[in-house]
Formats: C-alpha cells, sequence, structure tokens
C-alpha cells in the first residue's frame, strides 16, 4: 500500500471520527430526532459563584430552564410551538469553533433553530446580590445556508453585573431575554422563506424587527461585539430578501409585493 | 344437550352477556345519560363533570364551557404524579364552581387523561369534539358560543411541584371581532370592524410544594359540607370532592352567600353548600395566578355573548368584575408568559369598554379606551390584532376630541395599518378598515392632499379583489353620503365577478 493511500485512509478516518463525534456529542439530547418540527437546544447553562467555582443554583434549575423555555416557544410561536430540547451535558466551546459543517447540517436537518450555552455568574455590587452571564446562542439556519463567514450567525451577550433580589428568577429571565426573541424568529423565517411560505417568513422578520427596534429604543439588550444597528440591518435585509424572491415567483399571489411597493416610499 | 356441550354452552353465553353489556348497553347508557347531562346546564346555572378525552360533554345551554385538561407530565413516581397532577386540576375545577356565580351560565369539565398524551388527549382534538367536527361527545358547543381550556405540564420532584399552564379559547362559528367607531362624522355612525387577538396564552411557570398543594387541598376540603338548607345551623354532611371519579354537580339555585348544588354521582351527596367570601383566601389563586386569568376571560365571554340581553346595570357589574379580576391577575405577574397574559387581559377589556350601553362613548371614555388598547399592544408587540387596535382608538379618541384634526389622523392611521399589513399581509380585517378609511377620506379630507396616487388605486382594486375583504367592508356601517366616490377599480372588478 502506497504512503498516498495510507494518508487517505487516515484522513478519512478522521474525517468520519469527527462527523460520528459530532452526533455523538448530540445522542444525550432527548427530542433532537423525535420530531420533524422546529426545535431550540439548551445546552449546558453553568452557573458560577463569586470565585468562579461552578455551583448549583437550585437542584432543578434544568428543569425550571426547560419549562420558561417552553412557555417562550408556545408564546413566540403558537402556530408551530418549537419543542425545547434539553442537552445539558452539551457545552460547546465559547468561540463557537465545534460547530464543523457536518454538525451543522445535522442540526438543521433535524430543524433545530437556536443553540444556547453560556454561563451565569453570581457575585456582588454595591454590597448587595448581583448577577452577569454569558449567554452564547448558534442560529443554525443562518450558520447552515450563510456559511460561517456570516457574522450573524454566532452571537455573544455579555450583561453586565447588576443587583438582582431573586438570583434564580433573574438568570431566567437573562437566559431568554429580548435576543432570543428576535434570534428565534430570524431562525424561523429563514426556515419559512426556504419553503417559499414568504408571508410568514416576512411576519417572522417583522416580529424580529419590531422587537429589536423596541429593545434599542428602551436600551435593554446585552453588550455584544456585533453591532446592534448592524443586526437591524440584518433583519431589515431579510424582510427585503422574502419580497423580492415573492416577486420572483409566479407562484406567489399574495399581497406582499403590492405593499412593499406602497410603502417604499413612506406610505401614501 | 351433553354436560361438556351445557358446559360451552354456558361459558359462551357468559361471554356474551359481558360483551352485550360491554359493548353495547353501557355505551348507550354513557350517550344517553351524556345527553341529559348536556342539556341540565341550559336550565342550571353551572354545572360540572368529569369525563374522558374520547367522551368529552358539552353543556349546551351554557354561554361559556370551561375544560381543565388533566396536567401532562413526569414524575419521580407515577402514583404520586397520578395523585398530585389530578388534586390540582379537581381544585382547579372546584374552584371555578365558586368564583363565576351570578355572571352567567357555566359548564365545568375535568377531562380525566391519565397522563396520556395521546393524539385523542391533544387540545386539537379535544377542541374539534367540543365544536362538534370529531367524533364523539355527548352535545355540541352552540353557535356563537365559547369554550375555554386549561392544559398544562406537570413535574414533580421529591416535594417540589413544577407546573406550566396554558390556555386557549374559541367561539363557535364566529370570529372575535370589535367594532371601533370612527367619530369622523359627526351625527352618523361609521366604524372599523377590527379582530380581537388570538388567546393562546403560556403562563410563566409555577413552581411550589407538594406541602402547599396539600394545604389548599385541605382548605378547600374543609369547606366542602353539604346542607339541607342554607343555614350553618343545619347538620353538614362531608362532600368529598377528590373523589376517585372526579367531582360532578350542576348548580341548581343561588342564594347570598350559598349555592344548591345537585351531584351527578349516586354516592354523593346533593344541597347547599356555603360559598367562600374571599376564593383567593384558600390559597389556589397564589399558587396559579392563571386562574384570575381564566375567570377574568370568562366574565368577558359571557358578557359579549349575552351582549345586547344585558341591562346597563348588569352590564357595569360585568366590568367591575372583570376589571378587579384583571387586576389581581396583574398584581400576581411573574414572568414574559403572564406579562403577554395580561396583554390579551387589556385588549378583552379595551373591547368590553367600547361595547359599554349608554347614549355614546365620551371624550374621556374613548381616551381611556385609547390608552388601554395601547397598553394592550406594548404588551403584545408582535400581534397585529393588538396593534390594528390600538390604531383604531387612537383614530377614534383624535376624532372624537377634534373632528378638524381628520386629515392629519386620517393619515396617521393609514400609516399605521399598512405597516401592520405588511408584517401579516393576509389580515383581511385589516385591509377593509383600510378600504373603510379611504372611503371615509374621500367623503372627509379637506385638506386637498394628492393622497389618492396611482399605487392606492391599484393596492384598493386588489384588496377589493377579495371575496372575503367585500363580505367584511358590507357588515360595516358607512355614513350614508352620496358624495362618497367608489373607486373605478371596484366597480369594474364588481362587473368582471
Amino acid at each position: 500500500m502506497s504512503a498516498l493511500r495510507l494518508i487517505t485512509f487516515a484522513f478519512l478516518f478522521i474525517v468520519v471520527s469527527i462527523s460520528s463525534a459530532s452526533a455523538q456529542s448530540l445522542s444525550g439530547c432527548s427530542g433532537i430526532e423525535g420530531t420533524t418540527g422546529p426545535k431550540v437546544v439548551l445546552d449546558k447553562l453553568e452557573y458560577r459563584n463569586e470565585a468562579g467555582e461552578i455551583q448549583i443554583l437550585t437542584s432543578d434549575y434544568e428543569l425550571e430552564l426547560i419549562l420558561e423555555l417552553r412557555s417562550r416557544l408556545q408564546n413566540l410561536f403558537p402556530d408551530t410551538q418549537p419543542l425545547p430540547v434539553l442537552c445539558a451535558k452539551r457545552a460547546p466551546k465559547p468561540d463557537g469553533t465545534d460547530f464543523i459543517p457536518s454538525l451543522v447540517k445535522t442540526l438543521n436537518n433535524r430543524n433545530v433553530l437556536l443553540e444556547i450555552w453560556g454561563t451565569i455568574k453570581a457575585g456582588k455590587k454595591n454590597g448587595k446580590q448581583a448577577l452577569g452571564a454569558n449567554i452564547l446562542m448558534m442560529l443554525i439556519p443562518v450558520r447552515y445556508y450563510e456559511g460561517s463567514d456570516s457574522q450573524l450567525d454566532f452571537h455573544i451577550l455579555s450583561y453586565p453585573k447588576k443587583e438582582e433580589d431573586d438570583l434564580e428568577a433573574a438568570s431566567i429571565e437573562i437566559a431568554f431575554g429580548t435576543e432570543f426573541n428576535v434570534y428565534a424568529a430570524i431562525a424561523h423565517g429563514i426556515k419559512a422563506l426556504r419553503n417559499n411560505s414568504y408571508d410568514k417568513a416576512k411576519k417572522y422578520f417583522s416580529d424580529a424587527r419590531i422587537q429589536w427596534e423596541n429593545a434599542l429604543a428602551d436600551g435593554s439588550l446585552a453588550n455584544t461585539p456585533t453591532n446592534q444597528d448592524l443586526i437591524l440591518q440584518y433583519i431589515k435585509n431579510l424582510e427585503q430578501k422574502t419580497i423580492t424572491e415573492a416577486a420572483a415567483d409566479p407562484n406567489y399571489s399574495g399581497d406582499l409585493v403590492a405593499l412593499a411597493d406602497m410603502l417604499e416610499d413612506g406610505g401614501p | 344437550m351433553s354436560p361438556r356441550q351445557a358446559t360451552l354452552f354456558h361459558r359462551h353465553k357468559d361471554i356474551f352477556i359481558v360483551r352485550l353489556v360491554r359493548f353495547v348497553l353501557l355505551p348507550l347508557f354513557i350517550l344517553f345519560a351524556g345527553n341529559a347531562i348536556s342539556h341540565n346546564a341550559g336550565t342550571a346555572l353551572a354545572g360540572g363533570i368529569t369525563r374522558s378525552c374520547d367522551s368529552l360533554i358539552v353543556f349546551e345551554g351554557a354561554n361559556v364551557n370551561n375544560y381543565i385538561k388533566q396536567f401532562s407530565g413526569v414524575t419521580d413516581s407515577r402514583s404520586s404524579f397520578d395523585e398530585a397532577g389530578k388534586m390540582l386540576a379537581l381544585l382547579v375545577q372546584l374552584d371555578g364552581l365558586y368564583s363565576q356565580i351570578g355572571y352567567g351560565s357555566l359548564g365545568y369539565v375535568y377531562i380525566k387523561t391519565d397522563g396520556d398524551d395521546s393524539p385523542s388527549c391533544s387540545n386539537k382534538q379535544i377542541l374539534e369534539r367540543i365544536k362538534g367536527e370529531r367524533c364523539c361527545s355527548s352535545g355540541k358547543l352552540q353557535d356563537g358560543k365559547a369554550a375555554l381550556l386549561l392544559s398544562g405540564h406537570f413535574q414533580r420532584v421529591k416535594d417540589r411541584i413544577y407546573l406550566l399552564t396554558s390556555v386557549e379559547f374559541l367561539r363557535k362559528e364566529m370570529e372575535e371581532t370589535v367594532s371601533v367607531p370612527s367619530f369622523a362624522a359627526e351625527n352618523t355612525q361609521t366604524s372599523f370592524i377590527t379582530q380581537m387577538p388570538r388567546v393562546t396564552v403560556s403562563f410563566t411557570p409555577r413552581k411550589f410544594t407538594r406541602q402547599q398543594l396539600d394545604q389548599v387541598a385541605n382548605d378547600y376540603s374543609d369547606i366542602m359540607y353539604v346542607r339541607r338548607k342554607p343555614s350553618l345551623d343545619e347538620q353538614p354532611f362531608k362532600l368529598e370532592p377528590f373523589d376517585v371519579d372526579g367531582f360532578s354537580y350542576y348548580i341548581e339555585e343561588v342564594k347570598t352567600d350559598w349555592i344548591k348544588i345537585r351531584s351527578y354521582g349516586y354516592r354523593l351527596p346533593s344541597g347547599w353548600v356555603k360559598v367562600p367570601h374571599d376564593i383567593g383566601g384558600l390559597g389556589l389563586r397564589e399558587l396559579l395566578p392563571e386562574l384570575y386569568f381564566m375567570d377574568a376571560t370568562a366574565v368577558y365571554l359571557q358578557t359579549r355573548i349575552a351582549g345586547p340581553a344585558l341591562s346597563p346595570k348588569r352590564y357595569n357589574r360585568h366590568l367591575k368584575k372583570f376589571e378587579s379580576l384583571m387586576k389581581k391577575f396583574a398584581e400576581r405577574i411573574q414572568g414574559t408568559g403572564d406579562r403577554r397574559a395580561l396583554g390579551f387581559l387589556k385588549s378583552m377589556y379595551a373591547a368590553l369598554l367600547l361595547e359599554r350601553p349608554g347614549p355614546g362613548l365620551t371624550k374621556k371614555e374613548i381616551k381611556q379606551i385609547s390608552t388601554v388598547a395601547a397598553e394592550a399592544a406594548d404588551l403584545l408587540p408582535t400581534s397585529s390584532q393588538a396593534r390594528s387596535l390600538a390604531a383604531l382608538t387612537r383614530f377614534a379618541s383624535m376624532s372624537r376630541t377634534d373632528v378638524s384634526s381628520f386629515p392629519v389622523s386620517a393619515s396617521t392611521l393609514e400609516k399605521d395599518l399598512l405597516q401592520v399589513l405588511s408584517a401579516d399581509p393576509a389580515n383581511i380585517y385589516v385591509k377593509s378598515n383600510l378600504e373603510q378609511l379611504w372611503r371615509l377620506r374621500t367623503v372627509k379630507d379637506t385638506s386637498k392632499s394628492n393622497w389618492q396616487n396611482k399605487k392606492l388605486t391599484a393596492l384598493r382594486a386588489r384588496f377589493l379583489g377579495d371575496a372575503k375583504v367585500r363580505k367584511l367592508i358590507r357588515k360595516q356601517p358607512f355614513l350614508k353620503d352620496k358624495r362618497i366616490q367608489q373607486p373605478v377599480e371596484k366597480k369594474k372588478l364588481k362587473d368582471g365577478i
């Protein structure tokens, strides 16, 4: 056997191993394979004390998170009701490099919209108990359809420490803030657009834009390396893309295009 | 007949009898009994019963049927789950018995699922059965009447209980809409018809202990005494609400602080029950504030269904009750899901205020309605219905305050509705309201602004090409004025259709 053939086999072995490792890393995530409906995956959300040690906030913290996630998803998307999937042992790297193309493809095929993980940090501020967090979110359809060059697929949300009376309630609110609502709507919209459901896609993108604009106005968004105005522009571009694709589709008979035409000069 | 043949004959006879009873007589009995019960609430003031998912019952005489589905979920011990989950849903049913007296005829059905997540127990199939679209239920919801379904996901870890509940409602063969007067023309009735936000809400998950639940159950159990007459001097008989078959009854009569119940179960007593002064004092509503939401929604539905049949005095009593329940819910908000629920209540409140009987809305009243609708839209930022209601009531308030502001307020409303429509392009109510507004502008806009451009004319024609939009427009009252100009495209379309 030539050296070249050996290298080829070794290379293939590594590729297969990485792929299966990616798939295995999802094996403990109950519900991810069960249905074809949309899903949101909640990975490990660590809770650390002031010394940086991992602690247990409450014994049922994961259960409380998943129930809150279920409630949010039912309210945000009453028609599709995406399934919350808990992957409590899965902790992707903080830089998102675990999301190699084969894993992203697997997740996208399983209709995963969003994956969330991160660290909640307890501490003190002005002598009182306080809470901060680093929450990471990967928008699977954005990564899959736009590739890793997209600047808007992976988001690191940084919440500075803030005084809180109820650490548990605050940590749950932080995990699913406005960003969660907006990114889930974007991911859902992209899926709808891929299925040529233009009206639905437009609804999801408009919902995302309205919530983002409201949050920009009241300053409730987390700190993030990504420019917040850039995200707003990205959502507007998605709205425009939906209209353009609807206009080009001979099977589309809705009013999106006529309405956009009417509104393009700021209305009548 | 040989002894062997005789034995075989008797065995077959026994099997035949068992099968006859099981598969023919019992279903027939259930069917007839169910029909009798479903009609009882026509004369009764309220009723409650326990049924399984595939043998539901509809109290046909009741304006609102409340369904409480046994909470589904998992636990570390199956038997304890059954006990605690069932007790919780039964307590909700029992709570309803006391809270709604005096606000119309109600049915309370506890749906026993045994933790069953099968398709026949899905909310979708349950609602289809209630509407009579799917086999089988005793009775079916009458047109215009409402059904409210409370379901929940229950989890128990040791002595800690977690509960996520959701509520949705439907009205049979009827869109939930409200009419908003335009006030754009004096001495004429021109109004818009807008859809109410579709209520389907998941509340903030609740957390409590088994001890807290037991305490609440005891508190309810302690008041469940039946007497022959409505007097504490009468000898009490204990009524066990957590009976294996659930608590099935209907209310025959109501007196101050007392209700007369008749039990469906032969083992359960009938008679007078003392109603607690403060239902909240029994503790269940502190664990589950959504019960205030459910009650408020039931009062809203009762009021709207009864509609013109209610005297102004009675209507105002309903309104006060709704306000009080909404306030209690608002005081107990725990998170995002609850805030969304409050948004629904605010939009219902705006609708009730709009329909209050009387000589007509004053400036102050329509301003209040506009504020309430705006609050609802803030709490439901992605609901096109809530945003429409806010835009229309704001327009009404501006017109009511100053009729001469019409050109400005009409232009604002037009932009608002177009924005709503761009996010929800299939919304026919927004389209018909835009058409109504454009007709008003044709008559009332004296600003000489060139608002009727080609794009708008084309858009109007497009909307009017939809038969559903045309049907809605016909329902909307419009000032009778010969100056109204029908768009040319509409005439063409009419000719072509």
